[in-house]
């Protein structure tokens, strides 16, 4: 009688844990798997790459983007220790409780576009240190009184600091404008959307001091988060030549701005054109 | 008769047993109810003890003409009057096994409940973006960027007449990082783009910002 308890309640507990927990991710690490096998790598570097991309499943990168970063990696026929290397500092990252999603697309990007594997160690490795900082500042900002607001924020919102400080932006600036932003009693999206327009207008050429004497200002006039996104899409279109408010970005124009845009140096030659619209439907 | 009882019992004091055992000696009558009920002492002590089952007193409650109460009573008994629970290691540990089954059932359940109220809640509605490039004279010119985790292959432009090469993707409002590709090797920039960023590798992407309509 008691035997048969415990083989029904092992059965039970097996059906209830057991088989969803070996299908989760098992399916991403079997294709990698065969990827890997069919690889021209040595056996040892298939082992250790095999470790290496369970190791990143397992501390709860998406096996989707792992497959990635090993394909690309080897279509642009990159040693095993170099891939192992990508994710390694992934892993790292994850590791940290930082979001793993900047450096995740910063290596994919950098390996669709071809750049030799130490330049993206070298720009991940940066971008990690800088995910840091800015964990360690949105984090004082949440401890001295501003409000979190919801789950995912407080990841976007060290994205768009992290951002703010690859485009050199001093850290100090940033605490200032998130001292501001506490003074005026705004919540953490509000730091977001005001470091996020600040870092833009820097991108689009403004100076950092003016870009943040700019923000500072719309903070203390109580600009809400929509106006503060209309001033950057005003100021950024004013500094792109006052082509007019959207540009090319809602008007869906086949070809709008070829030729002009093109020689701008921006569409990588003569003769080409482009722009982007929003249209259509909404799904 | 009195004394022969505690003498039975064994509450009487050595002078008082020497006592009653002088005139027991000396009266036959008394005697005889001694040894009697001696035998009947004796014959209690060497009878089999039978153990009562648990459930005794409730059966025997049981058999007893009920007593006629009320609906009210009934009710009132039903959730008030105290009950006797009677257990043992086994009937325990299948009690334990089941609470753990239902708490885990439940416990996936309600993961898988989530799950399928998330895929059949309205997607966050997504806004069709249309890009165009001029590139008459590439061959093959597709779109990578954040939103298709920069891969090449996933989705390809269509080349109209003019030369121009079009297509339209479904995104969620966000801001996106993209870059169009021809011929798989050459990264453009689209010229019209809303801003422009750095990628860190000596690149300009084009950004989007696709806003609630």
């Amino acid at each position: 009688m008691k035997r048969l308890l415990m083989f029904l309640t092992i059965i039970s507990l097996l059906m209830v844990y057991g088989i969803p927990m070996a299908e989760t991710g098992q399916k991403a690490i079997e294709e990698i798997g065969l990827s890997i096998e069919k690889s021209a790598f040595s056996k040892e570097t298939k082992t250790s790459l095999l470790k290496k991309v369970n190791n990143a499943v397992n501390a709860g990168i998406q096996p989707d983007d792992i497959v990635i970063i090993v394909n690309s990696g080897m279509r642009q026929n990159l040693d095993g220790k170099a891939i192992e290397g990508f994710i390694d500092i992934a892993v790292k990252v994850k590791n940290q409780n930082l979001p793993v999603r900047p450096v995740l697309d910063r290596i994919q990007q950098g390996l669709s576009k071809g750049v030799p594997t130490d330049r993206i160690m070298g720009v991940t490795g940066m971008l990690a240190e800088k995910l840091s900082v800015a964990n360690t500042i949105v984090n004082d900002l949440i401890k001295s009184g501003v409000k979190a607001g919801s789950g995912t924020a407080k990841e976007e919102t060290v994205q768009t600091v992290a951002r703010a400080l690859e485009r050199a932006i001093p850290e100090n600036i940033i605490t200032q404008i998130g001292i501001r932003v506490r003074k005026h009693n705004y919540s953490l999206s509000m730091f977001d959307r005001a470091i996020d327009t600040m870092t833009n207008l820097v991108g689009s050429g403004m100076s950092v001091e003016r870009a943040s004497r700019l923000i500072s200002k719309a903070i203390d006039k109580g600009y809400s988060e929509k106006d503060m996104l209309r001033m950057e899409r005003e100021i950024a279109s004013e500094l792109k030549g006052g082509s007019g408010i959207g540009g090319g970005a809602g008007t869906g124009a086949p070809g709008g701005g070829s030729g002009t845009s093109g020689g701008s140096g921006m569409g990588g030659g003569s003769g080409m054109g482009g722009g982007s619209g929003m249209g259509g439907g909404q799904h | 008769m009195e004394l022969i009882h505690k003498l039975l019992d064994g509450e009487v004091s050595a002078e008082e047993k020497k006592e009653i055992l002088d005139r027991i000696d000396s009266d036959p009558v008394l005697k005889m109810e001694l040894d009697a009920l001696s035998m009947a002492v004796h014959i209690v002590e060497k009878s089999e003890r039978l153990s009562v089952p648990p459930s005794f007193t409730s059966n025997v409650m049981g058999k007893l003409p009920a007593r006629k109460s009320s609906y009210r009573e009934k009710v009132w008994d039903f959730f008030f009057k105290d009950r006797v629970l009677r257990w043992n290691m086994v009937t325990a540990a299948a009690a334990v096994c089941l609470a753990i089954i239902i708490f885990a059932g439940v416990f996936k359940f309600q993961k898988k409940h989530d799950l399928i109220s998330y895929t059949n809640m309205p997607v966050e509605s997504t806004i069709t973006v249309k890009f165009n490039l001029y590139v008459p004279d590439a061959k093959k010119v597709a779109i990578a960027g954040d939103f298709n985790k920069w891969k090449v292959d996933e989705n390809i432009m269509k080349k109209q007449d003019n030369g121009i090469w079009t297509i339209e993707i479904p995104l969620k409002p966000g801001a996106y990082n993209y870059m169009f590709v021809a011929d798989g090797k050459v990264w453009m920039t689209d010229p019209n783009a809303e801003s422009y960023q750095d990628d860190g590798f000596g690149y300009k992407n084009s950004v989007l910002k696709v806003t609630k309509l």
